[in-house]
């Protein structure tokens, strides 16, 4: 919400004859502001869309620490070897990226205990990535490196965060 | 001000609405379609409106309205208030897309250069003196608002540099810091890029390209006080956003063509 408070009050504030400055300014002092808004944030959380989305790339991602959804069985298929999503995403309809999006807010929300958001993103889990297959699957706090991840599947350390199932209950 | 200079001012702000949006429409929509029966509330604040509205056409409806606000600033552009409701309708349209799942920088420097041409009082129906020292001024905050974005994104890889090289750490222009970079991509987005064999096999070349990436971006804050400078560095950004999607499948056609008209085929070939 934080973000479109800060939108809306700044472009009404822009948009104020009483606020406005000779009309040089208008335009330089937009800059200024936005220079200062984006340091602010790149400084303190990174990224804050759509407010500064410029803080990527940042850092060479030797060490990767996030979330990952490891999946244990699908449909009950006895040739079936638990492995994380990433490696076997083939088998879900669904851009990979918005996988990966949707494991790092649920295992956030999970890890803070915020029960409401858990509950919504496993709806949208299961509405994007499950929606076919009736899967186990175990939430895991991870660090990996990701060379070693593509290559091979491991994980530094893993953490599981809580087992649940997911996915058509009949089909 | 020259009458040819007014003509590509014209141009140029007509030209920047209908190319915005034709990208909305090319990548937003089936984005949209594809996904706006699947959409579930959630706390994230772009969703917190769709949440409250529970109609989950709404996604369809904006990225529908922020092109017909598109199509009618090209042709009525003098009116602020049409500029203005194209700038929310494409904050709630950023917002949405942003909520699906992965978080994406599609459409974000359409946002901001959208709301520096908002600036832009009504303007006069005979455009007058004063109306073009506006639209000269629009347009350039508008251009300006692109390059401050990519010299943020160099700033702060600079900073990063920094920090891991004070770390002892793998940095940005060590050869094995790009290919990290791409097997990163390959991990949350299961990319698959051209030349990543031949980046993985020929790692002294990363240390240049990192370099070369790091010193576009900075000198892209050159652009705001140079404007004689745009077309080269419009055309080696051109060449950054070709690079990356060799090198780390990372595409953004939305910024290419933001890229290739506003800074490349900027109005303002010579100082201003």
């Amino acid at each position: 919400m934080a973000g479109i408070r800060i939108e809306f009050i700044w472009s009404l504030a822009l948009m104020n004859k009483h606020l406005r400055c000779s009309s040089l300014n208008r335009y330089t002092i937009f800059l200024a502001v936005y220079l200062l808004l984006a340091l602010t944030i790149a400084s303190t959380i990174g990224e804050l869309r759509p407010v500064f989305v410029g803080h990527w790339f940042v850092q060479v991602p030797h060490t990767i620490d996030d979330y990952g959804i490891y999946i244990l069985d699908i449909d009950g298929r006895e040739d079936f070897k638990p492995a994380y999503l990433e490696k076997v995403i083939g088998q879900f309809d669904v851009w990979s990226f918005d996988a990966y999006g949707i494991s790092q807010d649920l295992g956030d929300s999970i890890e803070r205990g915020q029960s409401l958001r858990t509950e919504a993103l496993f709806k949208k889990l299961q509405m994007m990535i499950f929606k076919k297959h009736r899967t186990n699957i175990e939430i895991h706090k991870r660090v990996l490196d990701p060379i070693v991840f593509v290559e091979t599947g491991e994980v530094k350390e893993s953490t599981p965060l809580g087992q649940y199932s997911v996915g058509p209950v009949s089909r | 001000m020259t009458d040819s200079f007014k003509t590509r001012l014209v141009q140029w702000i007509t030209t920047y609405y209908l190319a915005l949006a034709g990208v909305v429409f090319i990548l937003g929509l089936p984005k949209f379609a594809r996904v706006s029966s699947q959409l579930a509330p959630t706390l994230e604040w772009g969703q917190v409106f769709l949440s409250l509205v529970t109609f989950k056409s709404l996604a369809l409806l904006i990225a529908t309205l922020t092109i017909l606000f598109a199509i009618i600033s090209a042709f009525l552009f003098r009116f602020q208030i049409l500029r203005v409701a194209l700038f929310l309708s494409l904050f709630y349209f950023e917002s949405l897309f942003n909520s699906i799942g992965a978080k994406t920088h599609l459409f974000q420097f359409w946002l901001w250069s959208s709301l520096a041409l908002a600036l832009i009082p009504t303007l006069n129906a005979s455009l007058r003196r004063r109306d073009f020292w506006h639209l000269r001024l629009g347009i350039w905050c508008s251009i300006s608002t692109i390059l401050l974005f990519y010299f943020l994104s160099g700033f702060w890889k600079t900073i990063g540099l920094l920090q891991q090289l004070y770390r002892g750490e793998t940095h940005f222009l060590s050869q094995q810091g790009l290919i990290y970079h791409i097997y990163s991509e390959i991990l949350r987005a299961s990319a698959r890029p051209l030349a990543q064999q031949f980046v993985t096999e020929h790692a002294w070349i990363n240390p240049f390209l990192s370099f070369g990436v790091l010193l576009l971006q900075l000198v892209c804050i050159v652009g705001i006080w140079r404007s004689r400078y745009h077309r080269i560095i419009g055309f080696g950004l051109l060449a950054f956003h070709f690079g990356t999607f060799l090198i780390l499948d990372v595409n953004y056609p939305s910024n290419f063509i933001l890229v290739l008209f506003a800074v490349l085929l900027s109005p303002f070939p010579k100082k201003t």
